[in-house]
């Protein structure tokens, strides 16, 4: 057992951050944390981490309460835009160091990775620009090979091309040497192809916990005559419904329907990806944007 | 996904000696306070310059004038006691503590590899420290070589050892100590207003007496047993300090 979660919620100063959030982690996985921003992922993290208490309800990590516990520090890496380090240490006293304390450091690894993305040794980190920083921690991360490795939002100011590159290293390194991987973000689409499972939250409370293969044949989009499907839809679980051209409808429904049914209407179904089921799922506003600038 | 389905599961959970931990920490903290060391020198260097000019006492009778001139190594030494408070005290702050959460740590070995980094700044604090002093008395003794009538008090070799023992067990006490008050301020911030006060309050408004708690330690007659009771109060206060802020939450 990787990770146990159990009915944990934490409070802070009076409001609630997470509300009895319940999953596991049985296997080595990439799992995806996603959320809009405030929904409570750096926040489940860090507990799971050991930074933070819970305030209620049960999470082990190793088999062991996170918090204050040397094997699950460990055995684990919290790599965010944040990490602090030393600011009397250069770049490649920090990669020597960070090797000294991971048992499963890889040197040549973090070499390489710190030539390719053209980083000066005797460079300090709070000289770094944000992308610059990211892509350090990135690499102080992935040649930790820590059993559990966390990245929240760790493209934080990286572009796009060194995105992509952080991606398809993670993918790999993570491919020849499986570990347990939580990557939060709100860009699922960015990185849906490196996942294996997903983890959605919205508000503190956990919507889903499924992997990326379900979320894919989660949901499906149909589009039809408006009062026709507007009648239909009566009584199933939607997720998004909008008016499109002169008479037609957009909905976003749950998959449990039969094809053949939906097609007898004369509908027309598309399918949905995980990033458009997640911006659904957690869609909260009332309007649009447009209506803070209209004039009453 | 089809390039992750066959991936070969590895049980490969870490299990860390916590003697081994704490080794890891206390080189790390070592390593990265390197730059403190040649600020303690340049601090005793200034010190020490600053020793050159100072007490002169005259005292004059019939045919004799008598000029002592007292120098010693208090100047240096008081401001290495500065250096390890300030030390102490930045070992406690959060800043401190987020930088060694990043790696491997505990609360516990990271208290442990503090006090070991705070002994050796000791050492090396009292030992400099003294070095410098004599170096300074050596160069005034030299420099008034000249006039026949000096009369140049050396420092005798057990009394150097002794100067250099006693700075080092000061060092422990005063470290300890802040290092203590560091920790307890840490729980909530409106404690730094409130300990200082409390402490204001009490030697200069309510007039309470610390010298016996000073004098038990300074006024000792025998070397040895100063050294047993500034080591034990020393190892004491650690102690006392790992107690507190084993709850506090990191990387807020």
């Amino acid at each position: 057992m990787i990770i146990h979660c159990e009915n944990v919620s934490k409070s802070y100063n009076a409001s609630k951050v997470l509300d009895r959030i319940s999953f596991q982690v049985t296997e080595q996985k990439i799992t995806g944390l996603i959320g809009r921003n405030g929904a409570g992922k750096t926040t489940l993290l860090k507990m799971i981490a050991g930074f933070w208490h819970t305030s209620s309800g049960n999470l082990e990590v190793f088999g062991n309460d996170p918090f204050n516990n040397l094997t699950v520090s460990a055995n684990t890496i919290f790599v965010d835009d944040q990490m602090a380090f030393p600011e009397t240490l250069t770049l490649w006293d920090l990669l020597i160091e960070a090797g000294r304390f991971y048992q499963h450091w890889d040197a040549g690894l973090a070499g390489r990775l710190f030539e390719y993305f053209q980083f000066n040794k005797k460079q300090f980190h709070h000289h770094l620009s944000k992308g610059k920083k990211s892509t350090f921690n990135m690499i102080v991360g992935l040649a930790s090979r820590s059993p559990l490795t966390i990245f929240d939002e760790p493209t934080t100011g990286m572009d796009s091309a060194v995105r992509k590159d952080f991606y398809r290293a993670l993918l790999k390194d993570y491919l020849a040497h499986p570990r347990s991987i939580l990557i939060s973000s709100h860009h699922l689409n960015e990185i849906e192809d490196l996942l294996e499972d997903i983890l959605l939250i919205d508000d503190g409370n956990l919507v889903l916990h499924t992997s990326i293969d379900d979320m894919r044949e989660y949901a499906i989009a149909i589009t039809g005559n408006y009062s026709q499907l507007d009648a239909w839809i009566n009584g199933k679980e939607i997720f998004h419904k909008e008016k499109v051209g002169i008479n037609e409808m957009y909905v976003i429904m749950k998959n449990d329907v039969p094809t053949e049914e939906i097609e007898r209407y004369g509908f027309h179904i598309s399918s949905v990806s995980p990033n458009d089921l997640a911006v659904y799922m957690t869609n909260k506003t009332r309007g649009g944007i447009d209506d803070v600038f209209d004039s009453k | 996904m089809s390039l992750i389905q066959n991936k070969v599961q590895k049980n490969t959970v870490i299990h860390v000696n916590f003697l081994e931990a704490v080794k890891k920490q206390y080189h790390y903290k070592l390593h990265a306070h390197h730059s403190m060391f040649g600020t303690m020198i340049i601090m005793q260097i200034i010190a020490g310059l600053l020793t050159f000019s100072n007490q002169i006492y005259s005292v004059n009778s019939n045919n004799i004038d008598i000029t002592v001139r007292i120098i010693s190594a208090d100047l240096i030494i008081g401001l290495t006691f500065l250096w390890i408070i300030i030390m102490a005290f930045q070992l406690t702050t959060k800043a401190s503590k987020n930088k060694m959460v990043t790696f491997v740590t505990s609360k516990q070995t990271n208290h442990l590899a503090n006090i070991l980094f705070m002994i050796t700044l000791c050492f090396i604090g009292g030992l400099t420290a003294n070095l410098l002093g004599a170096f300074v008395k050596m160069v005034v003794s030299v420099m008034d070589q000249t006039d026949p009538f000096i009369y140049f008090a050396g420092t005798s070799v057990s009394e150097f050892a002794t100067g250099i023992l006693a700075t080092i067990a000061y060092m422990l006490l005063i470290a300890s100590f802040f290092y203590l008050i560091g920790e307890i301020v840490q729980i909530h911030s409106i404690l730094i207003i409130i300990i200082p006060s409390v402490l204001v309050g009490l030697l200069f408004i309510l007039g309470v007496n610390v010298e016996p708690i000073i004098g038990f330690y300074i006024f000792t007659k025998s070397l040895s047993i100063m050294l047993v009771k500034t080591l034990v109060t020393a190892f004491l206060l650690f102690f006392a300090a790992t107690l507190f802020g084993n709850r506090l939450e990191v990387r807020r």
